[in-house]
């Protein structure tokens, strides 16, 4: 769900301290400081933030768009290409397709040094920067890439109601200072910059939004549903469904390999169902044994896991809220625990009596 | 449900091959059928398949491609969304693919089920185990299909729904020679619109549009690492993202790929696939992870 920050309430976007702008180009950037809170215990960036990101991108994008109707996040993808280690993060995303009943955007996220080169980038240098609307220009950066995502969004229709995403009301903080000569009311609405600050996270950012682990073997995790973490429509934001499912499958993957910090997320593929408006919302852990292990083939790679994280709102009478697909590497050529493969048909069976609404 | 139009194509070698009656699905054998409905009118479609892993459709890895995979995913998944749905009917928007195994014994099954129907979209969760080795996992697919507004009142199925294993075929070719890959190497790819490759409403099928990003993702690997290890000389490909963003009708598609960047055995490629006989309109986009085997 793309965000609207809680108005003056303190918020997890807020301490994350994203902040970005629409460029002249048709993108939206947003960006952030990599801090010891957001990143794993090796320094990287942690892929539920990266999912945050471009998800809060995305949905900036989206809003003024689709201006003045809403929309809700459908479909996540998150590709990892390298970690993530700053010292800004920095996501810039494009919209793919525009139609009546959907947005779909994708998004490119680089390692950015320094602030002049972001500046140089943020000036509007068509010959600098990619936009995937104009493939021939894309890469002549030199910054690092770190990630790819896509997102498809649903256009939920206003009524003739304003958006919530109003920055006017929403207290997104934004930069008007080019407004004048300007006629459009999305201009208006959507300034040029807007951030999304607070005083950030003093503990890791999973315990920041109040991720507990209750099975670390199983993945089983939960967070609460509360302002703290609730986006515009008042269920839990689509960024911290991505770090819930990061953390269920880093937990049961690192318990299977036996040595947890070396296993590191990959991909991301969030396909959201419901909203998770009640809570609290808990994760329940398939895992998927590679074949990289002893075989003559060396397809995939080793240590290559997957994992089915299924996020449920126990509060909702355990409806299903979101189904992810998390690729893990680890470093280690140790076997996972017993898979469940044996089970996931069933499995399937049992999303088919809560899944559909 | 599916048409063709009688057709002869002429391959490398120049043999004609008869695709007059050979459908996308046909091509890798898929056998369905449908889990009969019981008496709650609540409960969601699910539809089963199984294809051959047949050497011809085979990667370097050992198994089917993911190309081919996904094309049968596809049928399988929109037929169930499609079912789910009736008398309308669907378009797949978008696949989201966790290839778990690439090295595959066969048969394999797949296993679809309606996650979420609402009114414009529904989502479908496929997955695909490997027969041939104690039904290990071998796929995870989410798929979404937009639900098309004009009722289709022509579409008439018998249900439970039971179509039969295809025949092999006695003189199998490539996917690239059936999906009309052009030979080539490098970053840039062009499939050629035939009608076999069309659904009844003359649009490209989304499994040609799987099939066309999983080759030219693997050749824009080889060029990139040309030089390399030799593993890389005949990559496979794994985790692959495709979002179907308009049909394609008239072609040919040239699919433009891009390596976002990689480490070790794998690569991230990001294809771009335009439809010239359209004014070069983009038509789909896939993130493609490719693996030196």
């Amino acid at each position: 769900m793309a965000e609207r920050p809680p108005g003056r309430a303190r918020h997890f976007l807020g301490d994350l301290g994203v902040d970005g702008q629409y460029d002249r180009e048709g993108l939206c950037i947003a960006r952030i400081q990599v801090n010891t809170a957001n990143c794993t215990a090796r320094g990287e960036v942690r892929a539920g933030v990266l999912a945050t990101l471009v998800d809060v991108v995305g949905g900036m994008l989206a809003a003024r768009e689709l201006y003045p109707d809403w929309m809700a996040t459908a479909d996540l993808a998150l590709r990892i290409i390298r970690p993530a280690r700053g010292p800004v993060v920095e996501a810039r995303a494009s919209v793919l397709r525009r139609g009546r009943t959907t947005l779909v955007v994708e998004a490119d996220v680089y390692d950015v040094d320094d602030v002049d080169d972001r500046n140089q980038y943020v000036r509007g240098d068509a010959n600098a920067c990619h936009g995937h609307g104009a493939e021939s220009t894309r890469s002549r950066h030199s910054e690092r890439r770190v990630a790819w995502a896509s997102m498809t969004f649903a256009v939920l229709a206003s009524g003739g109601a304003e958006g919530p995403v109003d920055g006017r009301s929403s207290g997104i903080d934004t930069s008007d200072s080019e407004h004048a000569g300007r006629t459009s009311l999305t201009d208006h609405v959507f300034g040029r910059t807007w951030s999304m600050n607070g005083p950030g996270f003093d503990v890791p950012v999973t315990d920041g939004v109040g991720i507990t682990i209750s099975d670390p073997a199983g993945g089983v995790a939960s967070v609460e549903v509360n302002e703290y973490v609730q986006n515009s429509v008042g269920a839990l934001q689509g960024g911290v469904m991505a770090l819930l499912a990061e953390t269920a499958a880093e937990q049961a993957v690192g318990s299977a390999v036996g040595r947890e910090a070396e296993v590191m997320i990959t991909d991301l593929q969030m396909a959201y169902l419901a909203l998770g408006r009640i809570g609290p919302i808990e994760s329940r852990v398939t895992e998927l044994e590679g074949d990289g292990i002893g075989v003559e083939c060396r397809c995939p790679p080793s240590g290559r896991q997957s994992a089915l994280v299924e996020l449920h709102d126990r509060g909702d009478d355990d409806r299903l809220t979101t189904v992810v697909t998390v690729g893990t590497s680890s470093s280690t050529n140790a076997s996972m625990a017993e898979p469940g493969d044996a089970g996931l048909v069933t499995e399937l069976g049992r999303l088919r009596n809560t899944g559909v609404s | 449900m599916t048409t063709s139009t009688p057709q002869t194509q002429r391959t490398e070698t120049g043999r004609h091959l008869p695709f007059s009656s050979v459908r996308v699905s046909d091509y890798f054998r898929l056998e369905r059928w449908e889990l009969p409905a019981s008496n709650d009118v609540d409960e969601p479609v699910q539809l089963f398949g199984r294809m051959p892993v047949e050497s011809h459709q085979c990667s370097q890895a050992g198994g089917m491609t993911t190309g081919g995979l996904l094309s049968g995913v596809d049928s399988i998944g929109g037929m169930t969304a499609g079912l789910s749905v009736l008398p309308r009917w669907i378009v797949t928007t978008n696949m989201m693919a966790t290839i778990v195994r690439l090295s595959n014994v066969g048969p394999l099954r797949l296993h679809s089920i309606v996650l979420r129907r609402g009114r414009r979209s529904v989502v479908v969760a496929v997955e695909v185990v490997d027969e041939g080795d104690h039904d290990a996992t071998v796929a995870l697919v989410t798929m979404t299909c937009a639900v098309l507004d004009a009722v289709r009142r022509d579409l008439h199925f018998e249900r439970p729904i039971g179509i039969d294993m295809p025949p092999p075929d006695p003189h199998p070719v490539v996917p690239e020679v059936f999906f009309g890959i052009e030979p080539g190497s490098g970053p840039v790819t062009r499939l050629v619109i035939t009608d076999h490759l069309r659904n009844p409403w003359g649009i490209l099928h989304g499994g040609a549009l799987a099939l066309l990003a999983d080759v030219a993702a693997r050749r824009a690997a080889v060029a990139d690492r040309k030089g390399s290890e030799a593993r890389w000389a005949r990559p496979a490909c794994g985790d692959t993202v495709i979002h179907y963003l308009q049909p394609s009708r008239v072609g040919p598609i040239e699919a433009r790929c891009e390596v976002l960047g990689g480490q070790g055995d794998r690569l991230a490629v990001r294809v771009g696939m335009h439809e010239l006989g359209l004014g070069d309109r983009l038509v789909g986009v896939a993130s493609v992870q490719v693996l030196a085997c």
